[in-house]
């Protein structure tokens, strides 16, 4: 079975000058509360597993354990939600694991800096425009003890999070624990500011790197909806008609027949406040970044020049309803889906989110895929591969 | 009913001590295919999975099993790339192909309502594959690149040279190099195609909401597949390391070091396998592990690094492996020879074992939990060792194996002399 508590802080809430602050308090949360020294080693004992993640919009932290033991998820969690037990010397090594996970993650790849670009580029004002491992490793090495108690009260707050259990459990049972482990939490006084909008953005963004990447490399941003936006629904099968699976246009068209890249792809980011959709290529030898470019936008005006046929809404949609079957497959998927729902304000969206795909008509998509890709609504990298211009 | 209450005691746990392994149901088609049945779930959704003895030591030219697997879906006498893609979208299916050292695998995912639409079509892939060149050109190139692109990572360039460090000759040691991509055609895929992909060389696994239907149209399509005749292979040799036993690959603009460690050891189906494996969990196959502890917890070197069995069909690898902060890679190679070293000294502590025990059964029980979790163990089990019973050994190991067990096999098979080091970065 599977116990998830969500809480509704991210990346988005952070100081600018702390950036990547949330994701280094997740892993602070593995590090003992008040009452219990290790975490770990009391979930593990009882024989149950742990993870968490942090997004730009929440954080989430997740136990599967057997059933018997479920009484162990709700001590731990509610110890941690209680007080913490941080050191000085706790807080530096896990300052030094985030910044190990943050080169492992973007800095010790190909490519690994393009999202970190991406985000700078395309955001002006709102928080999006970092991402949730921080802009650089600096700002959290400043990190104080106080930054991190202030952080905990105001947003690990028991007001402030929502906890899900899934499994085969009796339901007065679970209201019964949560009563016992986590009724007793007072309620805080938490301060959370409004996040500044993005103005719209009304001329078209361009940044071109000069990287030691083996090929050249091309990735497009553009302004969507929210994750409530009207719009949001048909951005996300656009995404697929471009690139789901293998018979996707980019790859079909791009790819296959003019060859021009070796690969592409395009999805959305799909965040809470307005995210971004993403096309990113790989080109060919003696194709040029220019070229590539144009190539993408023919592809991406298609969208309503020559509406879709109903084939491929078909498809898309039919693809929808598989990703929606599989989600069910398992209960840790079911308590996450339905801990991020709740934060978007309501639980049993759930069961109703799916239908809003099957409505996306022919027309939505070319009314969407227009109002999406203007070009005053595209922020583009260049990636210029050093060794390519050498050779 | 206010009394307080008292956080500094954990609720009481119940230790796991039985978890039912199901069985599976097991049989043969009528073109004498194996198969294997896990069945469960409430979703219905199914997964189909021919695996065949078709993997790289099958072929003595490098990489045509992996392309020969991949490009399965480059196109049949009746349909071309593109069909075959948008049908299996069409359905909202995903088709999966997989290589590896000793098999490659192919198999669908699909709604179950789908499954007559799209089992014809996948037998027609294993028949009726022709490997078109201008698509192989394309593939090619594409894979290429991605080559090009993987040689700057530091994990690859690692888990290369420790895999040529501790095979040597053997098929297992080898890895492709640029140029290897030039030499596959069209014509050497169709003749490594026609003997491999055949019902004698396969064996099916089907997992989910399998009912008797979907039985049937199984039977129906994929029992039709041609039986062929079984491709025989004989178990190369293992030469004893020669040459140097630590690589260094420098890449200064590295900013983190990819450290593997390896040896080559014993085979999944061994007596002792399953004991080994829970001593590779001490060392570093879960969070609280040793090398965790050491490294992550106390020092702070490094996000992760973990120890596991990798099984092979001709051996096995116990492999140590983690993406180390710059300058310090050495320093934790020997810390891990050091935590190895203890764990041949001393035996663990009884909590300790308790930890590990109740670990390992919280994640058998994880497995269990539904067909689709299951599936991948199960199918390893099936093709590397005596399949779901497997489960039954390896639960009467965690229950049973007491610390002195695990010291003894510390000292069987942590053979330091023999364990290998490639670090790849700015060391």
């Amino acid at each position: 079975m599977a116990v998830n508590l969500l809480y509704k802080v991210g990346a988005r809430n952070e100081n600018p000058d702390r950036t990547g602050f949330a994701h280094l308090f997740e892993h602070l949360m593995f590090d003992g509360s008040k009452n219990v020294a290790d975490f770990d080693h009391q979930l593990q004992l009882a024989g149950g597993e742990c993870n968490a993640f942090t997004t730009n919009d929440y954080t989430n932290y997740y136990i599967t354990l057997p059933k018997q033991n479920i009484e162990t998820a709700f001590w731990l969690e509610s110890d941690r939600m209680l007080e913490l037990g941080i050191t000085p010397e706790k807080l530096e090594i896990q300052k030094n694991v985030v910044i190990e996970e943050y080169n492992q993650r973007y800095l010790n790849k190909p490519y690994g800096d393009w999202f970190l670009m991406m985000r700078y580029l395309a955001y002006k004002r709102h928080p999006y425009m970092w991402p949730t491992i921080g802009k650089d490793t600096q700002e959290i090495r400043f990190a104080s003890l106080d930054e991190v108690n202030s952080f905990f009260y105001n947003y690990y707050a028991p007001n402030n999070a929502i906890l899900v259990v899934a499994g085969d459990v009796e339901t007065e049972q679970v209201k019964a624990l949560a009563e016992k482990w986590f009724g007793p939490i007072p309620r805080r006084d938490t301060h959370i500011a409004p996040l500044p909008v993005e103005p719209e953005q009304t001329v078209p963004q361009l940044l071109v790197l000069k990287r030691n990447e083996p090929l050249n490399a091309i990735y497009i941003g553009f302004h969507m909806d929210s994750r409530l936006g009207p719009r949001y629904h048909a951005t996300d099968l656009i995404s697929d008609i471009l690139a789901g699976g293998e018979s996707g246009r980019l790859k079909q068209h791009l790819v296959k027949e003019q060859k021009t890249f070796t690969d592409v792809n395009a999805y959305i980011t799909g965040e809470t406040d307005p995210g971004l959709f993403i096309v990113e290529g790989k080109l060919s030898d003696g194709v040029t970044l220019e070229q590539a470019e144009m190539c993408i936008c023919n592809e991406l005006r298609s969208l309503w020049e020559q509406p879709i046929t109903d084939h491929e809404l078909t498809k898309v949609k039919n693809n929808i309803e598989v990703k929606k079957t599989i989600s069910e497959v398992n209960v840790l998927n079911k308590a996450m889906n339905l801990a991020y729902y709740e934060m978007l304000g309501d639980a049993s969206m759930i069961n109703t989110d799916a239908d809003n795909y099957q409505k996306v008509s022919v027309e939505d998509i070319a009314k969407t895929a227009r109002y999406l890709f203007r070009p005053e609504n595209s922020s583009t990298i260049f990636y210029k591969s050093a060794q390519k211009s050498k050779q | 009913m206010n009394k307080e209450l008292n956080r500094q005691i954990a609720p009481e746990y119940h230790q796991i001590t039985k978890i039912n392994i199901p069985t599976d149901e097991c049989g043969f088609l009528a073109n004498k295919m194996p198969y294997h049945v896990l069945s469960g779930g409430s979703q219905e959704i199914v997964v189909v999975e021919l695996m065949f003895n078709a993997g790289v030591i099958h072929s003595n030219q490098l990489l045509v099993a992996s392309t020969a697997n991949t490009m399965l879906v480059s196109g049949t006498r009746h349909h071309t790339a593109q069909q075959i893609a948008d049908t299996f979208d069409f359905y909202g299916a995903e088709l999966r192909t997989d290589s590896n050292f000793d098999h490659a695998a192919i198999s669908l995912f699909c709604l179950n309502k789908y499954l007559d639409k799209l089992l014809p079509l996948l037998c027609e892939l294993i028949e009726e594959s022709v490997y078109p060149e201008t698509e192989l050109k394309t593939a090619l190139t594409d894979r290429k690149h991605k080559f090009i692109v993987n040689q700057t990572k530091t994990a690859v360039l690692a888990n290369n040279a420790m895999h040529q460090m501790v095979y040597g000759a053997h098929p297992y040691g080898r890895h492709a190099e640029l140029i290897d991509y030039d030499r596959i055609t069209s014509k050497i895929l169709q003749d490594f195609h026609a003997p491999h992909y055949c019902a004698a060389n396969c064996r099916l696994m089907v997992a989910g909401y399998v009912t008797d239907q979907v039985m049937q149209a199984i039977e129906a399509t994929i029992g039709k597949i041609k039986i062929g005749a079984k491709c025989s292979l004989n178990e190369l040799p293992f030469e004893p390391i020669a040459g140097d036993k630590t690589q260094i690959i420098r890449r200064e603009e590295a900013v983190q070091s990819s450290l593997r460690m390896g040896l080559r050891t014993i085979k999944m189906d061994h007596p002792d396998y399953h004991k080994l494996n829970m001593l590779t969990m001490v060392l570093g196959g879960y969070f609280g592990s040793r090398l965790m502890t050491n490294i992550r917890k106390e020092k702070g070197y490094t996000y992760g690094i973990y120890s596991r069995l990798q099984p092979q069909a001709q051996s096995g690898l116990l492999c140590v492996y983690g993406d180390i902060k710059s300058g310090h890679s050495l320093q934790v190679a020997n810390e891990v020879r050091k935590e190895m070293q203890k764990l041949k000294d001393e035996p663990i502590s009884d909590t300790e074992m308790a930890l590990v025990r109740n670990y390992m059964m919280g994640e058998l029980l994880q497995i269990f939990d539904g067909p689709f979790n299951s599936f991948e163990a199960v199918s390893r089990a099936v093709d590397l060792s005596s399949g779901i019973k497997y489960f039954d050994e390896e639960q009467a190991c965690i229950l049973n194996t007491q610390p002195a067990d695990l010291q003894a096999i510390a000292n069987k098979y942590f053979d330091l002399d023999n364990m290998v080091t490639a670090i790849a970065g700015n060391e």
